[in-house]
């Protein structure tokens, strides 16, 4: 079952001489439960298309369907409703709210829609992401690697139907890198949320359903890995 | 021990989401709540902004209630004043009839009326001195002692017509009078006769001349005076016989004259004692109509009538006072300036804010907050400084006005020639009304969420991008420029110029807020100034100034003359210009009327305004005029001394 397409998506930035084809008519589509990463050079668009398949940014051109719902013609109160029942995103730089503790800032979105926190599961994610010891710090009392877990956090918390992260593991160590992956593909299989996700790191990139590289606003390859409930593929280049 | 620490963190948050969900605005506040969390730890996060916001609102709801509490204070300040100098009464109506009555007292907008009556003279055995022979009683009706400014310094009032207070003055004078003394009298009035033959007798200060063979009524102030050539006085009796007993002593009442033949006593009116008598009444000025004045001249017909103008100048919407006009414009174009200026000063703070603001607003935006959850921020700041800022500057203004008013309070004495004795009985008390306190909160509330909402729409237009890879600063970095002795480091170099960004900004915000203030409290101060000049002018340009008789043929001069003796000062002003026509003499005091010969520019404020200040000092002013020959006007300036 598809969750997720987009058709001929184009993002430019700025305009005349300075002007940045950012996407160039990008299409594919992500299948309900399928775990994509998605590798590329610095700067070739990744957290560009990112950002436009959560929503959060618009494309020049072209269309982003998700469960059916074309997500860029909805009002923008709508889309941001939207957005934080279905969408989670982890951000590259973490987007941590700097006057609210770790608690409150893996529970906001769901505040945000004004609705109880279920303090079970917020432990049970504080445990996993290690941060049981953190939960009253300020953003500002954490290091880079403990942020990237409260922003993975926040985005797990509401079982979104598609988790986008922007390189979750870019300012882990390697184990604890691997562990947050693990994390990622446990709630990916159990609860067939589908995940589409950054990384520079080969070893992640390779443990996914599917790969796609973007080079210069282009997909130029899309790799089958694995079939989707497990055996692997051949690499066939 | 960290682990529970956590767990205790995690209780304290389930019991504000449990509080937040039992919220009184039920889903869309739970909804918000969060936000309003977000907000006030912004708030609490830079708190200097924070104060910056809350003084602008501070000073706003202060300004407001210095016009509306200064304003009623003031009135109500001037009108005590006034009152202590001729009582509280509106207008008195003399020698008039029960049909008279019945008139007045089906009028809407009187509010309280009392009868009062002059019994006349009385022998008073007791006196002590031989210029003050008798006893003048009047007769009143209980709220008269109050309105009349009548104190008791021992006894009570009385309560029949057949007790009297007698003044304080007869004491002093050494009068062997006392409390529960009786005293037989038979009332009569006095008149004067000439006597001799081709004397005119004059008498100045009673405005009075009697010729020879003439008979005329005699005023109750009237002097005594020995048996004399040229005049005799007569006392024509009014009843029989009666026996007052003394059950009072009043302070000396501020009406009663040291050069009357009698001192005076009071006693307590009743119905049907006399056919006719005087009526004294208060109005109720938010009914009473435009044409007051000629309304009751109507009814008066030709009965003398009084207008408390001490009192009714400073009165409700009397329209026949130049003065309320004036203050009530006045007040109008205060607020509208302070709410301008609020508007400008709130707005520049919501705004100097904009980028710290539009930081953590994307970041929530990032997360799902909506376009009406962010503008909810903005309102939800406005509303926490505006409701402790609304009576601490409510306050706060009472406390300027106070303070203005004490200050105020010496000039009054020139103005209104009153003497420092009363002024020093009349404390200044604050003085609004619950419609003013409504009224402030409303327009201040108003003034707050103008300010606030342009910046709220601002900021609903904030998209999660803009904070996700922190374009906003980008933006603004590349147009500052780089001071040099910071470049060695990369980092410090940022961090320092953000900051210097900052507060140049915050320096500009200030400079600006500070300006508008400034410009207010010019626009306050030469407001008053403004107004006085303008009457100045208006008698200035009517010609060049002359006080002796030189040059008197050459059109555009004016004669100022003056004289002074112990009860009035005299002042004459005489022109040579085009005079006035006998159809407009009798109108040129009337407001907005203009004349035939008046000049182009002429708005017709000048003499009403002129007239009015003159009365308020307790002056006359009328005016002669002969077409193309001239215009004299003369006023009377009455020295009148109270206690
Ligand atoms: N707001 C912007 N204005 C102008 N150009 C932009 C903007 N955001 C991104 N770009 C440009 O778009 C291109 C793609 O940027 P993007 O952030 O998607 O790259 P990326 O693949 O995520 O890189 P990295 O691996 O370093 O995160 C870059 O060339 C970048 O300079
Ligand atoms: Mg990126």
């Amino acid at each position: 079952m598809e969750i997720l397409r987009c058709e001929n998506l184009s993002k430019v930035y700025g305009e005349g001489d300075t002007c940045t084809n950012a996407l160039k008519n990008i299409s594919f589509s992500v299948e309900k439960g399928e775990f994509v990463s998605i590798v590329g050079p610095s700067g070739s668009g990744k957290s560009t298309l990112l950002h436009i398949l959560g929503g959060v940014d618009k494309p020049t051109k072209g269309k982003v369907y998700i469960n059916g719902t074309e997500i860029h013609s909805l009002k923008e109160d709508k889309l941001a409703i939207f957005r934080r029942r279905q969408i989670g995103l982890i951000y590259q730089f973490y987007n941590l709210l700097p006057m609210l503790n770790v608690d409150e800032n893996i529970g906001l979105p769901h505040l945000l829609d004004g609705r109880k926190l279920d303090m079970d599961r917020l432990n049970m994610i504080v445990r996993s992401m290690g941060l049981e010891e953190r939960r009253s710090h300020l953003p500002s009392q954490l290091s880079g690697g403990q942020q990237q877990r409260v922003s993975i956090a926040r985005a797990l918390y509401n079982r979104p139907a598609i988790l986008l992260a922007d390189e979750p593991t870019g300012n882990l160590d390697r184990n604890t890198g691997a562990e947050i992956v693990s994390l990622l593909k446990e709630s990916n299989r159990t609860q067939k949320q589908t995940l589409i996700l950054i990384t520079h790191d080969e070893n992640i990139a390779l443990q996914a359903d599917r790969m796609l590289c973007i080079e210069d606003g282009e997909i130029t390859r899309d790799e089958r890995i694995r079939v989707l409930g497990g055996g692997e593929f051949e690499k066939n280049s | 021990m960290m682990r529970e620490s956590g767990f205790l963190e995690v209780g304290n948050l389930k019991k504000t989401v449990k509080k937040t969900s039992r919220c009184f605005w039920g889903s869309w506040g739970r909804r918000n709540q969060i936000i309003y969390q977000v907000t006030w730890k912004h708030m609490k996060m830079n708190p200097k902004r924070t104060w910056t916001t809350f003084l602008g609102i501070f000073f706003m709801i202060l300004l407001m209630t210095c016009v509306f509490v200064g304003r009623r204070t003031a009135v109500g300040y001037l009108q005590e004043v006034g009152s202590q100098r001729k009582g509280k009464w509106h207008i008195s109506m003399y020698d008039v009839s029960g049909k008279e009555l019945q008139e007045v007292k089906s009028l809407a907008y009187v509010k309280e009326m009392a009868c009062s009556a002059d019994f006349g003279y009385g022998d008073f055995e007791a006196s002590k001195d031989s210029t003050q022979p008798y006893l003048y009683v009047k007769a009143y009706e209980p709220p008269c002692f109050d309105w009349m400014s009548l104190k008791l310094k021992e006894g009570r009032f009385p309560k029949n017509e057949k007790e009297v207070v007698i003044s304080q003055s007869a004491l002093d004078d050494g009068a062997s009078i006392a409390m529960g003394d009786s005293i037989k009298m038979r009332y009569f009035n006095r008149s004067i006769t000439g006597t001799q033959e081709g004397v005119t007798t004059t008498f100045p200060f009673q405005n009075l001349s009697v010729h020879f063979g003439e008979t005329l009524d005699l005023p109750w102030s009237f002097p005594f005076y020995e048996e004399n050539e040229s005049f005799r006085i007569d006392r024509e009796y009014t009843g029989e016989e009666i026996e007052l007993t003394v059950v009072g002593i009043v302070e000396t009442p501020w009406f009663e004259q040291k050069d009357a033949a009698g001192y005076t006593a009071f006693t307590r009116y009743e119905d049907g004692i006399s056919s006719t008598f005087n009526i004294s009444l208060t109005l109720d000025m938010e009914k009473a109509p435009g044409n007051l004045y000629e309304e009751f001249l109507k009814i008066a017909g030709n009965h003398e009538m009084e207008f408390n103008n001490y009192v009714l100048a400073f009165t409700g919407d009397s329209s026949d006072s130049s003065m309320n006009l004036i203050i009530q414009m006045m007040s109008a174009f205060f607020t509208l300036v302070i709410m301008a200026a609020a508007i400008i000063l709130i707005y520049n703070v919501f705004n100097i804010s904009f980028e710290e603001r539009s930081r953590y607003l994307g970041m929530l935006c990032s997360v799902g907050a909506t376009g009406k959850q962010k503008r909810s921020s903005v309102y939800f700041e406005a509303i926490v400084l505006f409701f402790p800022a609304l009576p601490l500057g409510f306050f706060g203004g009472c406390c300027v006005v106070f303070l203005g008013m004490s200050l105020f309070q010496p000039f009054i004495y020139t103005i209104m020639s009153i003497s420092e004795a009363v002024l020093g009985k009349v404390p200044v008390s604050i003085e609004f009304s619950y419609e003013d306190i409504a009224f402030i909160a409303i327009i201040s509330a108003l003034t707050v969420a103008l300010s606030a909402i342009l910046p709220a729409k601002k900021i609903s237009r904030i998209g999660p991008m803009e904070c996700i890879r922190g374009n906003i600063e980008k933006a603004d970095l590349k147009k500052q420029a780089r001071p040099k002795a910071m470049q060695r480091l990369q980092a410090e170099r940022l961090l320092a110029q953000n900051s210097l960004k900052y507060q140049k900004r915050k320096a500009r915000g200030m400079k600006r807020a500070s300006c508008v203030f400034m410009v207010i409290l010019i626009i306050t101060v030469s407001g008053t100034q403004m107004i006085t000049k303008l009457v100045s002018y208006r008698i200035l340009d009517r010609g060049a100034l002359s006080t002796s008789d030189e040059d008197w043929d050459s059109k555009g001069r004016v004669m100022i003359r003056g004289e002074k003796n112990n009860f009035s000062t005299n002042i004459s002003i005489r022109d040579n210009g085009n005079g006035i026509a006998p159809e407009d003499l009798g109108h040129i005091f009337e407001r907005f009327y203009k004349g035939k010969n008046s000049s182009e520019d002429s708005i017709g404020i000048g003499l009403p305004l002129s007239k009015q200040l003159i009365m308020l000092q307790n002056g006359t002013i009328h005016a002669m005029s002969e077409l193309n020959i001239g215009t004299e006007f003369y006023i009377k300036m009455y020295s009148d001394i109270i206690i």
